[in-house]
């Protein structure tokens, strides 16, 4: 990519949601950047292609398997890091997915599955390593979000709830931790080119509202995650910086 | 390398904040053409910069409200360079020692307007042109925490800086389909030489400026010009390619979450600075 220059070296970071999209560009970046990375998601076998790749690069990575949507592999994951590394510096909070629906058609068990997934593995990982990172009075979480948290598009009432919800609690967290040497920002990206989007029949549509005229790519998503967890935004806490192309100004 | 084989001109870049984002700029290998109404001190930091292996130049004296002075630079960069990549608008200010409503003359709000508003305006029109054949730019300007979080109360300064936010929406609205981007950094209080008009430096500033931070910022320190060279670069380089049109706030928290200890505006400190 053109820009390593080790702003990473030695911390140890999670990347949730990184055997794909934003997630894995993520991991291989904060590689690059020489960081220990644990790549984590359900998928074992996209997770050690991840892994594998960075190892290639010389980077040094593990996989370390979650669904996110349970508790006890939330602590698994967290512990294991622990157990590997001995250190947790930087929390990418990242795995999600994008549910849209008309919104007399959302039911119970979509709240319950995407509120699981969406919000409280986010809460539940940042609960889990606070403690950690309090004890070193030194951590770097980033929560990535949505633009939905902030723009409204038809059927995405659950989506912009949780999204708004998840970038509101980081604010929290952050104010609490703030004199504590834990930074605690959000990314909202806008329309990212994923696997989450291929097939969206909306996409097309989505293009022509972006003033940049494209999608983003997750590598340039991945790299304002890399400035929210380096020594580059030194001086910046309950932030919600928006990579959208454009779409909503300030 | 991030900056690598880039021009930038960075105006107000002989002190504080411009200074810190000259010297990360020419570390990260771009050359960085210092634009400053002290044209002494801007040769200084250029020397500085050449002699540890950087690039710089200070060519004339720019007053940023005086475009003639700015039209001058340019063509001065362009002839040496050939483009202009980056524009960093740091140079700001504000005149009368007070802003209150009470206290406030149209003397001072026009100047000040004048600084900070046309002062944002006046060099980008003249890098657009350039920015426009290359299809490439990227131009941050600079707001100020108080212009929609005011801890103290300076009218002009404030009401110039939230009008460089709506002005900064718009160009970035106008200009990304032409691969130029446009964002805006809102510090929050920031030690650099700004702070010598308000109160001398010494033991007194400096037990003053701790009790205010830990008053006032969440992070519980003050701000120093290399803490936004950090987001300078980061708006500057390809790190921030699909972001345009946004404010960042850098404050240490300050815009986004609410110290608990927050009482400036009717506090001794406050007296102290707005005397």
């Amino acid at each position: 990519m053109g820009i390593t220059f080790k702003r990473l070296d030695n911390k140890v970071a999670i990347v949730t949601g990184s055997t794909s999209g934003i997630g894995e560009a993520t991991a291989k970046l904060f590689a690059a950047e020489g960081a220990k990375v644990v790549v984590c998601g359900r998928r074992k076998e996209k997770g050690e292609e991840v892994v594998k790749a960075i190892h290639t690069q010389g980077g040094e990575a593990i996989f370390i398997q979650a669904d996110m949507m349970e508790d006890k592999q939330i602590e698994n994951l967290v512990a294991t890091t622990l157990e590997t590394y001995g250190q947790i510096d930087i929390l990418v909070n990242n795995a999600g997915r994008i549910i849209e629906k008309p919104f007399v058609e959302f039911t119970k068990s979509d709240w319950n599955e995407f509120v699981t997934l969406d919000a409280y593995s986010y809460f539940r990982a940042m609960q889990l390593v606070l403690p950690h990172m309090e004890s070193r009075k030194t951590g770097n979480i980033v929560n990535v979000t949505s633009l939905a948290a902030l723009a409204v598009m038809p059927t995405h009432a659950l989506y912009s709830f949780v999204k708004a919800g998840v970038t509101h609690m980081s604010k929290v967290v952050a104010a609490e931790y703030a004199g504590k040497g834990i930074r605690v920002n959000s990314l909202l990206p806008g329309v990212v080119y994923t696997e989450m989007i291929a097939d969206n029949p909306n996409t097309p549509h989505m293009e022509k509202i972006i003033p940049m005229g494209r999608m983003s790519t997750s590598e340039e998503q991945a790299k304002t995650i890399l400035f929210l967890a380096s020594d580059e935004s030194s001086y910046m806490t309950g932030s919600s910086i928006v990579a959208d192309g454009g779409v909503r100004g300030i | 390398m991030l900056l690598k084989e880039k021009i930038a001109i960075v105006t107000g870049g002989a002190k504080g904040m411009g200074e810190a984002t000259c010297k990360r700029f020419a570390e990260q290998g771009a050359t960085v053409i210092i634009a400053d109404l002290d044209l002494d001190i801007a040769q200084k930091v250029a020397a500085n910069i050449n002699a540890s292996g950087g690039k710089a130049r200070a060519y004339n004296r720019v007053d940023v409200t005086d475009t003639s002075t700015i039209k001058d630079l340019v063509v001065s960069a362009i002839e040496e360079f050939g483009r202009i990549d980056i524009l960093i608008n740091c140079a700001g200010g504000t005149f009368g020692a007070n802003g209150t409503s009470e206290n406030i003359n149209m003397k001072d709000w026009n100047k000040t307007i004048e600084l900070n508003l046309n002062g944002t305006l006046n060099p980008i029109m003249e890098v657009l042109p350039h920015m426009k054949k290359q299809n490439y730019g990227k131009i941050v300007n600079f707001s100020s925490m108080g212009a929609f979080n005011a801890y103290t109360v300076v009218l002009h300064y404030h009401a110039a800086k939230g009008a460089v936010e709506s002005l900064t929406h718009n160009l970035a609205f106008e200009l990304a389909p032409l691969g130029i981007h446009v964002n805006v950094i809102s510090p929050g209080p920031i030690m650099t030489p700004f702070w010598d008009e308000l109160m001398p430096p010494g033991p007194e500033r400096d037990q003053f400026t701790v009790a205010l931070a830990k008053k006032e910022v969440p992070m519980q320190r003050m701000g120093t010009p290399e803490d936004i060279a950090g987001v300078c670069l980061f708006l500057a380089s390809n790190l921030s390619d699909y972001v345009t049109g946004q404010k960042i706030n850098v404050g240490g928290g300050m815009g986004n979450i609410i110290s608990h200890n927050s009482t400036f505006l009717s506090s001794d400190e406050n007296k102290q600075v707005n005397k």
